[in-house]
């Protein structure tokens, strides 16, 4: 079931008139049973995956809990010095019951999602070397959301053994928190402590947060019907038959699957955290005007935010910060100098990181490229960053004056129009195709635009919502709350203000006879 | 206080997608003014009472059935209510409408949309879609014209293939998956409803399944044959009556759905079919159905100009093959036209 099916907006509803009616002690049960009902839908019997999951995290939650209770009991009344040894002794007894559950969620992700894609890496490997065995594989069906809830318990585990969280020992509370059912999707990755204490609040529907959360999810349809579903013809076109196409008409292939990629990704967000926010719950954000960033390493800051972070925070600093990688900071330091000496360890968990980014989006060379390419550029930004800080000093050139953010924001959308690009392509060999093309033939034609399956009607819808999107975005990026600023305006108005938005959304929805509306993209990961 | 609003809310807004309902309602049938599926909308402006036989169904339907090759050989006059991949509701739906100006003796009913497989969601997708106009036609906002403010239908252009489609492409047969027999409930609950449609207006209901080499299996032939056996309907499956199809040379899309040649073949058993079993008028040299002799001399004609067409394109065959396999290519992913 997606976010956006008639389906969900049946649901809901229903939902919210059960939950409204149960005590506020049957409100967390409720939110279970309909998460789980939602997973059973969309995954069947792989709904056990989650099951084994929560259990499984649950247990080793306690463990390492359990662990850290004994050890303070046990150096309570012992000399200094021991207390050390006997504090080391759990850590690394800890640290190994950690790594063992990070292993077994991370084997039963890899079984799903990757082992095809190593099966047939090791079979090109046979046949260029002429042995000659030949591995059968069958794609499985992964089950809904094991990328996601996957990373939470990784995160979750992680958190208590470093000490910034005890473990739940309320097994039915640890369910909700990995099975919610907006986020369990495609996100965001919760951690513990931003759903954990919430979620089984169990406190009444408030008409503020229902009517916020309602509109919210209306201008993620805003965003998925209208834009992302109406790019989807015109993109598939271009992608599948780009050597037809003048490079033009390819740079704005880019253009148009990267905002769809952004309206889905981001609409379907706005309908996750408005439903929770009908339900009391505040998730955290995971886009934040992605394109008004600066550069490409603070465009991750904006564009999947949860993700970013979770690798930040669970790869990139446990690494950087590890033994090993310390002591070549030192030694880098003394030959390289202050500030590129760092930048060699930086350098190497920022491949793991980018490495990892790219194979958590999928099983397959496009995607470890994609990772590639940004781990490029975000180090050749570290690097470069002294000599432009200089150069533009030289030049007398503002850094934070309008024409150079303008320049920035440009500089990046290019890269990532780019990059996106190879996300979409099958292989990474059409994506440098379409880069040459787009390159050599940089011509445009409108006639070749028409003939991509939408008519100037829905070309002229699209500019007027982008032109919305940018107007909200910039609002937002200048911290102009805009729910906030209607809500304050007089009934009528507010009133056709809302009804405007609805009708436009029912009529220029790109759904129906002669459209494709995009699968949920973000599911798939 | 805020109930009462929450109420005038959506009281407001119930009236304003009613209101929009009445005027996103298509008031011709033509395609230039965003009404979709054209041909089987055509029915409408059929003269009153004049179609005696209506043929529902999937695509299967239009391009196996010729209505005025039937009429040729033997005066019965068949429409062709089929649109792509219809689903029951929508056959439910437009047999509704289609009592409003007609008096089929008898519908004959293409048994593959029991077969077809919703999930959930989109069974109540589909079940919304066609009870609500401003959903489904919204997308005429392209070519709304003032006539759509008015109640006021103009349905008068008519379709002289009476629903038929022409297909001269040529794919022979391909290996095809063996389809699954397994009827769906939500179908059925639907069937029920024609069942009870048809009879309501004392119309003869019979099912059949049109010559496909891809969907069909002798379990599932079984299953219909004993299902409608036991409800009372006929049920004629053409698949295994002596038609004549040979599949490499019959099918336009590797034993989906027949071409032209096959149609002619599908066509004329189902006109002699007609004369062995049932009991049609003959309306040839009738007065009041002279518009079906002019459909008949402007169907032969574009049939020849079509022939035509065909045998000087298989000269330029060779130039034009990739571009053709280009359009192919993006009709399927525009029309995203299945059955």
């Amino acid at each position: 079931m997606s976010y956006f099916s008639p389906l969900y907006l049946v649901m809901v509803p229903l939902l919210m008139a059960v939950y409204q009616l149960a005590s506020s002690k049957a409100r967390p049960v409720i939110l279970l049973l309909a998460s789980y009902m939602f997973i059973w839908f969309a995954s069947n019997k792989l709904i056990v995956f989650i099951w084994l999951a929560t259990l499984g995290v649950h247990y080793f939650g306690m463990w390492l809990d359990d662990l850290e209770k004994e050890k303070k009991a046990a150096i309570k009344d012992v000399e200094r010095s021991e207390r050390k040894l006997i504090k080391a002794g759990y850590k690394k007894k800890q640290w190994h019951i950690l790594i063992f559950a990070i292993v077994l969620f991370v084997a039963v992700l890899f079984a799903f999602k990757y082992v095809g894609f190593f099966v047939s890496i090791l079979n090109d490997i046979f046949s260029l070397t002429s042995v000659p065995v030949f591995i059968k594989y069958h794609k499985m069906i992964a089950p809904i959301g094991i990328s996601y809830y996957t990373l939470q318990c990784i995160a979750y585990l992680s958190d208590i053994y470093l000490g910034k969280i005890q473990a739940e020992r309320n097994l039915f509370k640890l369910a909700l928190y990995l099975a919610f059912f907006p986020c369990i999707m495609e996100g965001p990755i919760v951690r513990a402590t931003d759903t954990l204490g919430q979620l089984t609040n169990g406190e009444p529907l408030n008409y503020h947060n229902v009517t916020y959360g309602i509109q919210r999810i209306g201008w993620g349809f805003f965003k998925k019907y209208v834009i992302a579903d109406r790019l989807n013809i015109p993109v598939t076109l271009i992608f599948t038959n780009y050597a037809h196409y003048h490079g033009g008409t390819l740079f704005l292939g880019m253009i148009g699957y990267t905002m769809l990629l952004y309206c889905e990704f981001s609409g379907t967000m706005d309908v996750v955290i408005g439903t929770a926010q009908i339900f009391n719950i505040t998730l955290p954000e995971n886009f934040r005007q992605p394109f008004f960033a600066k550069n490409v390493s603070d465009f991750w800051t904006r564009w999947h935010i949860t993700l970013g972070a979770f690798f930040r925070d669970y790869i990139y600093y446990p690494m950087s910060l590890s033994k090993p990688l310390k002591a070549l900071t030192k030694k880098t330091r003394a030959k390289l100098g202050n500030h590129y000496g760092p930048l060699v360890t930086g350098a190497i968990a920022l491949f793991v990181v980018w490495f990892c980014n790219g194979l958590w989006h999928g099983a397959g060379w496009t995607y470890l490229f994609y990772g590639m390419y940004h781990f490029f550029f975000i180090l050749s930004e570290s690097l470069t960053e002294q000599l432009v800080v200089n150069g533009c000093e030289k030049l007398h050139i503002n850094r934070e004056s309008k024409p150079y953010r303008i320049f920035q924001s440009f500089k990046l959308c290019i890269f990532i129009f780019v990059g996106e690009m190879f996300f979409r392509a099958p292989t990474v060999g059409q994506g440098f195709a379409m880069l040459s093309q787009t390159l050599r033939d940089f011509t445009f034609n409108g006639k070749e635009l028409l003939k991509l399956g939408i008519d100037k009607y829905d070309y002229g819808v699209l500019i007027i919502a982008l032109i919305i999107l940018f107007v909200i975005s910039m609002l937002k990026e200048k911290k102009i709350n805009v729910r906030e600023a209607i809500a304050s305006k007089p009934i009528v108005l507010r009133w056709s203000i809302y009804y405007a938005f609805i009708i436009a959304v029912l009529i220029f929805g790109a759904y129906g006879v002669g459209y494709l509306p995009v699968a949920p993209i973000y599911a798939d990961f | 206080m805020k109930y009462i609003k929450i109420i005038i809310f959506n009281g407001i807004l119930i009236v304003a997608l009613l209101i929009g309902s009445v005027v996103f309602t298509p008031k011709t049938n033509k395609k230039a003014f965003g009404v979709d599926y054209v041909t089987s909308n055509k029915i409408f402006s059929e003269a009153k009472n004049t179609v005696d036989a209506v043929a529902l169904g999937d695509s299967l339907v239009y391009s196996s059935l010729s209505p005025m090759l039937i009429y040729e050989k033997h005066g019965y006059t068949i429409y062709d209510a089929s649109t792509p991949a219809q689903s029951i509701y929508q056959s439910y739906s437009l047999l509704k409408r289609i009592y409003k100006t007609q008096k089929p003796q008898y519908v004959f009913f293409e048994a593959e949309s029991l077969y077809r497989r919703y999930s959930f969601s989109d069974d109540m997708q589909n079940r919304i879609g066609v009870n609500i106009p401003i959903l489904r036609y919204h997308n005429r906002w392209k070519n709304l014209t003032l006539q759509d403010f008015s109640t006021q239908y103009q349905l008068s252009n008519r379709d002289y293939l009476k629903g038929f489609r022409y297909y001269d492409k040529v794919v022979p047969l391909m290996k095809h998956k063996k389809p699954k027999a397994k009827l769906q409930p939500y179908a059925l609950s639907y069937l029920n409803k024609i069942m009870a449609l048809t009879k309501e207006h004392n119309t003869k209901l019979v099912f059949m399944s049109l010559p496909c080499a891809k969907t069909w299996s002798l379990e599932r032939h079984n299953q219909l044959e004993k299902f409608f056996k036991e409800k009372g309907y006929d049920f004629v499956d053409f698949n295994t009556l002596p038609l004549g199809i040979d599949w490499n040379t019959d099918s336009r899309d590797g034993g989906d759905h027949l071409n032209y040649n096959g149609a002619k073949k599908a066509s004329k058993y189902f006109g002699q079919y007609l004369e062995d079993n049932y009991h049609l008028k003959d309306h040839r040299r009738d007065p009041q159905y002279a518009n079906y002799e002019l459909s008949l001399v402007l169907y032969k004609q574009r049939i020849e100009q079509k022939e035509m067409k065909t045998n000087a394109a298989s000269n330029l065959e060779k130039k034009t093959k990739d571009n053709d396999d280009q359009n192919q290519q993006n009709q399927d992913l525009i029309s995203n036209e299945g059955q």
